[in-house]
């Protein structure tokens, strides 16, 4: 369980879970540490379907709390994002979105104002400037 | 004057430890072979003093037990027989690093984290094969049991980059091999002269205990990147695995299965596989001495695995280890070596052992399916290091155990898995190495008779007192 002053992980079936809802787990409980990545989490509330691969979890938002599961939702998700899982990393990673998208090799269902947050939390955040330049 | 106040006054006072924890301390490692206390730790700080210790213990028929970090995963520095551990830490000179011929020359003590901070000063840069052990872990030792290293698909067991040694002899007396025996001014190798220092690796420090090793570097070219290609089903991953090392792209190639990869993540108990995920992931190191031929290689990688997707084979493109070390922070553990390995080494089980064999790439496939049905059956899930080395000329199949080290029940269920594999391993011409004596019991009756006969008559003649960490390949 990833806790922040305010929003809280946890991992259904943990020694169960695939490398999608472990990765998940790692990069949405650093975001949490900022405070407008929270935000976006806060702002989130229903299930989310991501599928990298053939990797499937559900991200279950719900006010300050996430669950993440194996598999699909057993309700109507809030939204679905799917792609291969180069396209679904480097999404995450800020990168080649456009091209993945166009190749058809990563798409996202739902609300615009969904996927805005989606999006936003579930990217990495870039290195320092400094770092990057180097 | 008795055997330790003697001792005393070869290494000083303070450099004898019969306090409990220390003893408590030195008795056992991760593993699930039994502990035994030693009589007493020495710390032993140069030569002369070691080969006053190793006489002092002859004339009292003392056992010693050399040992620097004692991370081997064998049992090989549990003092069985009770007598003195010697603590090498203290013999850390890196004595010499000839560049312009590509050796250096180590004391025992000489860590793997010392020599790439020495290397990472040369110029032109050098670099040495790191293992996954501990950056604590002792150079000379690995060389010594032969252990391996991330150029170990180029060049081999480390057993392979020693070009000589100086070892103290169970009387004390000093024995030089390789290129040095001749007194060259630089040890280039242990070719042309009869080779006698194969007398001192894999035998686990019972004909000898080696105070100095001549070891091989080799250029760190300027163009390098680490990546991870993963693939979703056995037959992928063997298939690289075997085909690979023959594309000359490679410097090292190491193979992880999915618990490993779970346990990266933070799973301590990885149970169960989905179908989905990954089952094999590889970490590939290219290097090149220009971008252009870097680039090259580049290319002819991910070429070589479109061949696999086309083939109909699971496996991803090639993923930079920077990029996934952002998503995962973890990973970075993975990133560059020497590292350590914390999902296994502060794993809150305790214990940690493994049934590491070599053998001929043409059975690897059957004598991991076998192992993988093995292991599991014992309970535990199929955590595997698997790779090529010296080409493809033989492979390294580790099948690594987490266990509860205090839980009987645990310790039992383990010994039973690791038998079972050894043998079953043994059947497909896989051997273990850092060869534990609980294997050798398995060894005994299969052994060329020949072979234990000369194997006996060397450690008596090199040995006569049985001194030299008895309890190792015991026939």
């Amino acid at each position: 369980m990833k806790e922040s002053e305010h929003a809280t992980i946890t991992v259904i079936e943990l020694e169960r879970m695939n490398l999608l809802g472990l990765m998940l787990r790692s990069l949405l409980g650093r975001r949490l540490g900022d405070r407008s990545a929270r935000r976006h989490f806060e702002a989130l509330s229903g299930p989310v379907e991501v599928e990298a691969g053939a990797m499937q979890i559900t991200l279950g938002f719900e006010r300050s709390r996430l669950e993440i599961r194996r598999g699909k939702a057993s309700a109507r998700p809030l939204a679905r994002i799917r792609g291969t899982l180069i396209a679904v990393l480097d999404a995450a990673l800020g990168r080649g979105l456009l091209r993945h998208v166009l190749r058809g090799e990563l798409s996202a269902r739902g609300g615009p104002l969904v996927l805005w947050h989606l999006l936003a939390l579930m990217r990495v955040p870039q290195a320092p400037a400094r770092q990057r330049l180097q | 004057m008795n055997a330790l106040d003697r001792l005393c006054d070869i290494v000083g006072g303070d450099a004898v430890l019969v306090d409990d924890a220390t003893l408590l301390r030195f008795s056992g490692d991760m593993t699930e072979n039994r502990e035994a206390l030693p009589d007493a730790v020495v710390r032993v700080r140069s030569l002369p003093q070691l080969q006053s210790v190793v006489l002092l213990a002859a004339q009292h028929r003392i056992p010693l037990v050399p040992r620097v970090a004692g991370t081997n995963l064998g049992g090989l520095t549990i003092p069985t027989h009770g007598g003195w551990v010697l603590d090498l830490t203290g013999m850390d000179r890196i004595v010499e690093l000839n560049v312009e011929d590509m050796v250096a020359i180590i004391e025992p003590g000489v860590t793997f984290a010392q020599m790439r901070e020495a290397l990472a000063k040369t110029q032109p840069r050098l670099c040495i094969g790191y293992p996954l052990s501990p950056p604590e872990t002792s150079v000379a030792a690995n060389c010594l049991l032969e252990g391996l290293g991330n150029l170990s698909l180029r060049h081999g067991s480390m057993g392979d980059w020693v070009n000589g040694l100086e070892v103290v002899r169970a009387d004390g007396s000093l024995l030089r091999t390789g290129s040095g025996a001749l007194g060259v001014p630089v040890p280039f190798g242990r070719a042309p002269l009869p080779d006698l220092t194969s007398l001192f690796l894999s035998w686990q420090g019972t004909t000898g205990i080696v105070s100095k090793l001549a070891v091989q570097l080799w250029p760190e070219l300027p163009f390098r990147e680490r990546c991870f290609v993963l693939t979703y089903d056995r037959a992928a991953a063997f298939r690289a695995l075997c085909e690979l090392p023959r594309l000359d792209l490679l410097q090292d190639m190491g193979g992880l299965s999915w618990p490993t990869a779970k346990m990266l993540f933070g799973v301590e108990r990885p149970l169960e596989r989905d179908p989905a995920e990954p089952e094999f992931f590889f970490y590939l190191d290219l290097s090149a001495a220009t971008e252009e031929l870097f680039r090259a290689k580049r290319l002819a990688l991910r070429e070589y695995v479109h061949r696999l997707q086309k083939d109909g084979l699971r496996v991803e493109q090639p993923i930079d280890v920077p990029s996934l070390v952002r998503i995962e922070p973890r990973l970075g553990e993975l990133a560059e070596f020497p590292t350590r390995l914390g999902f296994f080494l502060d794993h809150p089980y305790g214990g940690l052992t493994w049934v590491g064999t070599y053998g001929p790439m043409s059975r690897f496939v059957a004598a991991c399916e076998h192992g993988i049905e093995i292991i599991e059956r014992y309970g535990f899930p199929p955590t595997i290091v698997a790779r090529p080395m010296k080409g493809g000329h033989f492979a390294v199949l580790r099948f690594i155990e987490v266990f509860q080290r205090d839980s009987p029940e645990h310790v039992a269920r383990v010994r039973a898995c690791n038998a079972e594999l050894l043998e079953a391993l043994l059947g497909h011409g896989y051997i273990v190495y850092k060869t534990p004596q609980w294997a050798v019991e398995h060894y005994r009756p299969k052994l060329d008779p020949g072979y234990v006969r000369l194997l006996k008559e060397l450690r008596a003649l090199l040995d006569p007192d049985h001194v030299m960490n008895p309890g190792r390949w015991e026939l």
